[in-house]
């Protein structure tokens, strides 16, 4: 039996990762006011409040048990909603990186490869977060990968920052709101 | 003739295009692996067509020794996908210097314990479907590890890495389920196995073709700022601030 639903498994696997290369749906933005245009709002101050073990230790203090299960269930779930955005970002970011890595000037090439870089450290420190957060649910972990994940994109920001400065001045005030921390 | 070997030998032309078109076009120094693929998918197809001629015994270890050499290559080309699509990740050069090679052990005993799971006796044209079937499962497993890997990492693929990608995961899973099919049992006859195998290789074929033969438009790349609409913006900033 166990072979059987291995086998069904497999061919699952193979159908969908067919689809998904006939579709080739990971959005390509061209250019910088598109990017943000696409990225969705992601508070990173937030984020990190929500995120803190400092609060969470607080609230198991201060908390009936219930009441405090039930707050934290509410949090985790707030928590995920935050990282699966960033998780969608971090697909349009690093979309953008490698098109910009592409670029013939070479110094926006270099600087392609920079957020490429900490684009995909962003988003190992997202999967890892992710698959973390599912065991959180179930057992009392303190919420993996965020200090990670607030540093990456706080990082993010500021590669971006730069990169206004040189190349789109009137972008500047966009890209501090987005990447505000 | 029949029909199919009409359909068998229909590859044979788009394989010598898409080859021809590739080399013109110098995409042979770009994907030597896949062009040398496709030349050897070329020969096979012609000398399975002549060894026919000949005899059976002569088809029979020409078409198995030559499916056993489109296993290797199909291997060698996900792996090479691999390394092209995680080039110039560097937190991830752990992943591209043994991911591949980790997944594909632990790949094929899986498909070992699949194939030979129960230990009945069996006949010669049974364990030649189980070892087909364990080698289609390796090649499947290390199909959906490179896509769901670069997928899960947002990593984003040329059309000609898709094109190559979709041609070998159509080949593999076809191969796939037609001998676990054959192997549990007679639930497919083996014309029609015949048929569902050369119609995918057709397809796998065209897919190729469809990919490397018309001029594709590879990504956009973003265009910088203009140095003087860059010294305007500055000379507009700077006269703002006075």
């Amino acid at each position: 039996m166990i072979p059987i639903v291995l086998l069904l498994l497999l061919v699952a696997g193979a159908a969908a990762a067919i689809a998904r290369l006939l579709r080739r749906s990971m959005e390509q933005p061209s250019n910088l006011s598109e990017l943000l245009d696409r990225l969705e709002p992601f508070n990173v101050a937030c984020f990190r409040h929500i995120a803190s073990d400092l609060d969470d230790e607080y609230l198991k203090k201060r908390l009936p048990g219930r009441e405090y299960r039930i707050l934290r269930w509410i949090r985790l779930r707030a928590i995920h909603a935050y990282y699966t955005c960033a998780f969608r970002n971090s697909s349009l970011l690093l979309s953008y990186a490698q098109s910009l890595s592409r670029a013939s000037d070479p110094e926006l090439s270099a600087f392609g490869q920079q957020l490429n870089s900490t684009a995909i450290q962003l988003r190992l420190a997202l999967v890892r977060g992710i698959i973390g957060i599912f065991f959180c649910y179930f057992t009392p972990l303190a919420v993996p990968s965020w200090r990670q994940i607030t540093q990456r994109y706080d990082q993010i920001g500021g590669h971006l920052k730069a990169l206004c400065e040189t190349h789109a001045p009137d972008l500047g005030v966009a890209v501090s709101d987005h990447f505000s921390s | 003739m029949p029909l199919i070997y009409f359909f068998s030998l229909l590859p044979l032309p788009v394989l010598a295009v898409t080859a021809i078109v590739m080399y013109q076009r110098k995409q042979h120094l770009i994907y030597p692996i896949f062009w040398t693929y496709l030349i050897f998918q070329f020969v096979r197809e012609s000398g399975e067509g002549i060894a026919l001629q000949f005899s059976h015994k002569v088809f029979y270890y020409t078409y198995w020794s030559t499916s056993a050499c489109s296993v290797i290559f199909s291997l060698l080309l996900l792996r090479n996908i691999f390394l092209t699509v995680l080039r110039g990740y560097s937190p991830l050069s752990q992943l591209r210097r043994y991911g591949y090679e980790a997944m594909l052990l632990a790949c094929w005993l899986l498909a070992l314990l699949v194939a030979f799971h129960n230990e009945h006796p069996r006949t010669v044209r049974q364990l030649i479907f189980d070892s087909h079937q364990a080698v289609s499962f390796t090649s499947v497993g290390m199909f959906v590890f490179v896509v769901g890997s670069s997928a899960l990492l947002g990593i984003r693929w040329t059309s000609a890495i898709c094109g190559i990608a979709l041609g070998l995961g159509l080949f593999g899973t076809t191969d796939l389920v037609v001998y676990a099919l054959l192997s549990h049992g007679h639930l497919l006859s083996n014309t029609v196995a015949s048929w569902i195998q050369v119609l995918a290789y057709d397809c796998g074929i065209g897919i190729f073709a469809l990919y490397f033969v018309p001029r594709r438009e590879e990504v956009q790349v973003p265009a910088g700022l203009k140095p003087e609409l860059l010294q305007w913006a500055n000379e507009v900033r700077g006269s703002l601030s006075k």
